[in-house]
């Protein structure tokens, strides 16, 4: 844990920001976007801290995600951005030694960004510093013994660094989303995570304005232990994540599919991992 | 498992560090056009510049995709020719360049273009102009 917070903090002199569609775009004034994502994450695995302990009730979690995501530029150093979550979620949980299945789906927390940003452009490269507050409004349902929301204001501020050359793309960003406390003594603890993206440009046409960019993606993340009236899907401990992310583009369309295997992961608690993620998204700028 | 992994994470951090610093070095050693002097008539073989067409150099532009507010703005402008290009716009990120078509008749407006450029969210440094006789003549971008 020392060493993560040592990382995290090495690498937030030039870290990053957090933008739907996408980092670089849209960079021009009155421009405007729009990404709908999906994403998959879940597990039947078991773990006690970093040990899989087995799992003789079959206990799992599975969540589906499909994010409506939205961004505009009054000027290329101020946006706006919003998240809106759909979540279909259900689990097995362990109540008084028997497997009990829960389901529960809706409309998620509404999460509304303001990136700020400082650019520069220079021969072959471009590169810029962002600054994003961010809201989390108790838009889902905070209800059931399931609920999609814990029912509260949540803040978050992200701090970013990327640069581009027509061949490089990296960003980094460090996010901490300081979780209130919700409804019925809910509190999902607060949040730390540090996303890292190397990027690679491997073709582009001038002729047909369409090309394919890779990335890999490495994602640490530390949350802190929820309280135990947290009904939610949150749970305590640290995971690090890795994978490769592949961008198809063609003007103004962008198709974004993403894997993010589990490295490492530690729970605080007895819970299920959080498993590896899927997520695929299309986005159109204008 | 962790410990090396964090280790990992560190090279690749410091490693794409200077990346950036390789790229603006692979352009430094094709950049012919920094001595080029305002309004001069211009004698280079490297600047080809079709008569009837502008080229102007804009730094930082190396992704298509974000560049699309400046092909739109600049295809809005009254003396593109849209016949040409994609609505009268080429953008070539490998050479951080850009090319305008220009109607038959019309009067090219630098400025213009230059805050159209500079609305797309990048850096215009300098254009340069074919004359219907193909001579090229470089324009600073200044005082905008």
């Amino acid at each position: 844990m020392k060493k993560l917070f040592w990382l995290c903090l090495f690498f937030s002199y030039s870290s990053f920001a957090h933008q739907p569609v996408m980092d670089m775009a849209p960079r021009w004034e009155e421009g405007y976007g729009f990404q709908v994502r999906h994403e998959h994450y879940g597990s039947d695995t078991l773990l006690d801290g970093e040990s899989d302990i087995g799992n003789p009730l079959n206990l799992k979690r599975y969540v589906n995600t499909t994010w409506l995501e939205g961004v505009y530029t009054f000027h290329r150093s101020v946006r706006t951005t919003f998240k809106l979550p759909y979540i279909n979620q259900h689990r097995t949980r362990n109540i008084n030694g028997v497997g009990v299945r829960q389901s529960n789906q809706g409309l998620g927390d509404l999460i509304l960004g303001l990136p700020l940003k400082y650019y520069r452009n220079k021969k072959a490269l471009t590169d810029n510093f962002s600054f994003t507050p961010s809201i989390r409004l108790p838009t889902g349902n905070s209800s059931g013994n399931f609920p999609i929301s814990d029912g509260s204001v949540d803040w978050g501020l992200s701090f970013s660094y990327s640069s581009e050359s027509p061949k490089y793309y990296t960003l980094f960003d460090l996010f901490y989303w300081a979780n209130t406390e919700g409804a019925s003594g809910m509190h999902e603890g607060d949040e730390i995570a540090l996303d890292i993206n190397l990027g690679y440009h491997p073709f582009h046409s001038n002729k047909t304005n369409s090309g394919i960019f890779t990335m890999w993606d490495i994602t640490a993340r530390y949350n802190d232990d929820p309280s135990n009236e947290t009904l939610t899907t949150a749970s305590g401990g640290q995971r690090l994540q890795m994978g490769p992310v592949l961008v198809l583009y063609k003007d103004n369309l962008m198709f974004r599919a993403e894997y993010k295997h589990l490295f490492y992961e530690e729970t605080s608690s007895i819970g299920n991992s959080r498993g590896s993620e899927l997520s695929i998204g299309i986005g159109i700028t204008f | 498992m962790f410990n090396k992994t964090i280790d990992t994470i560190l090279i690749l951090f410091l490693y794409t560090m200077l990346l950036p610093v390789f790229a603006e070095h692979d352009y430094e050693e094709h950049d012919h056009g920094s001595e080029l002097e305002v309004n001069k008539p211009v004698n280079t073989d490297d600047m080809a510049v079709l008569p009837g067409e502008a080229v102007i150099i804009v730094h930082g532009i190396v992704c298509s995709f974000c560049a699309q507010g400046i092909t739109r703005n600049l295809s809005k402008l009254p003396f593109i020719n849209h016949a040409k290009y994609t609505d009268g716009v080429k953008v070539e990120i490998e050479k951080q360049k850009i090319t305008i078509a220009i109607k038959p008749d019309s009067i090219l407006n630098l400025h213009q273009v230059f805050k159209s450029i500079l609305k797309g969210g990048y850096e215009p440094v300098e254009a340069y102009v074919s004359d219907s006789n193909g001579n090229i003549t470089v324009h600073k971008a200044e005082g905008l």
